[in-house]
């Protein structure tokens, strides 16, 4: 089992828990993701990577 | 097997009795199949009716890289039912040390805090990921047909959220 991002005009709009043999069954674009890359939904999709939005203001006291 | 129907005063034999308790056996007991990964369901023979409790993931917690659970759904011929995910929660203090994750199949946003304010450590912030929504849908289903179910991960970041699940409730089969 794996963690696989769907993926539509390079915006992920999708993450799921499934197997690669699922996964090649289903139609349209998947990448597979790691924690060490991760992908959520809404983040961009570039050359099968996906891109982390850039960080919130720091907080103020 | 179904039940037949009888006539008034009609007087039965054991052998209607029993093909009347064949049929009640087979088709009392509720059966339940767990997905935790997404896949396909199969729809057993004599099954025509079909519960599903769908949990979507939970949201994850992060500074930046917080995401929201995914979604997870049941694709019946009559429409796919989907439970969202749980919103994301970006925080400034969120550490592996200071929260936990989201249980596996368990929907869980992921929960975290910590303190700040320089030595003095006088503000406390705290976030909770949002739990994945839980769906309740019943639909009739066609013996041998195939049914995707999809299981939404949970949310990204340093504390994920939990993944979802969904458990599909018959009778007969």
């Amino acid at each position: 089992m794996a963690e696989y991002a769907q993926v539509e005009n390079n915006v992920v709009v999708n993450v799921v828990e499934a197997d690669a043999a699922w996964i090649a069954q289903q139609p349209g674009e998947w990448i597979e993701y790691t924690d060490a890359n991760p992908c959520a939904i809404g983040w961009a999709v570039e050359d099968g990577a996906c891109v982390l939005p850039p960080p919130p203001p720091e907080p103020t006291e | 097997m179904p039940i037949p129907q009888f006539t008034a005063g009609q007087v039965l034999t054991a052998a209607e009795l029993n093909a009347m308790v064949d049929a009640i056996n087979a088709g009392g007991a509720v059966k339940v199949e767990r997905f935790t990964t997404s896949g396909t369901w199969t729809v057993p023979a004599g099954v025509t009716y079909a519960v599903a409790y769908i949990r979507g993931g939970g949201g994850g917690m992060g500074i930046s890289t917080g995401g929201a659970g995914g979604t997870s759904s049941v694709a019946f011929a009559s429409g796919t039912v989907s439970a969202t995910g749980g919103n994301l929660v970006n925080h400034a203090l969120v550490s592996g040390i200071n929260g936990a994750a989201g249980v596996a199949n368990s929907g869980e946003g992921a929960r975290g805090g910590g303190l700040w304010g320089g030595a003095s450590q006088t503000s406390f912030g705290a976030g909770i990921g949002g739990n994945g929504a839980l769906i309740t849908a019943g639909a009739e289903v066609t013996p041998a047909a195939s049914i995707t179910v999809t299981i939404g991960a949970g949310g990204a970041g340093l504390l994920t959220g939990g993944s979802g699940y969904v458990y599909i409730e018959y009778q007969g089969g």
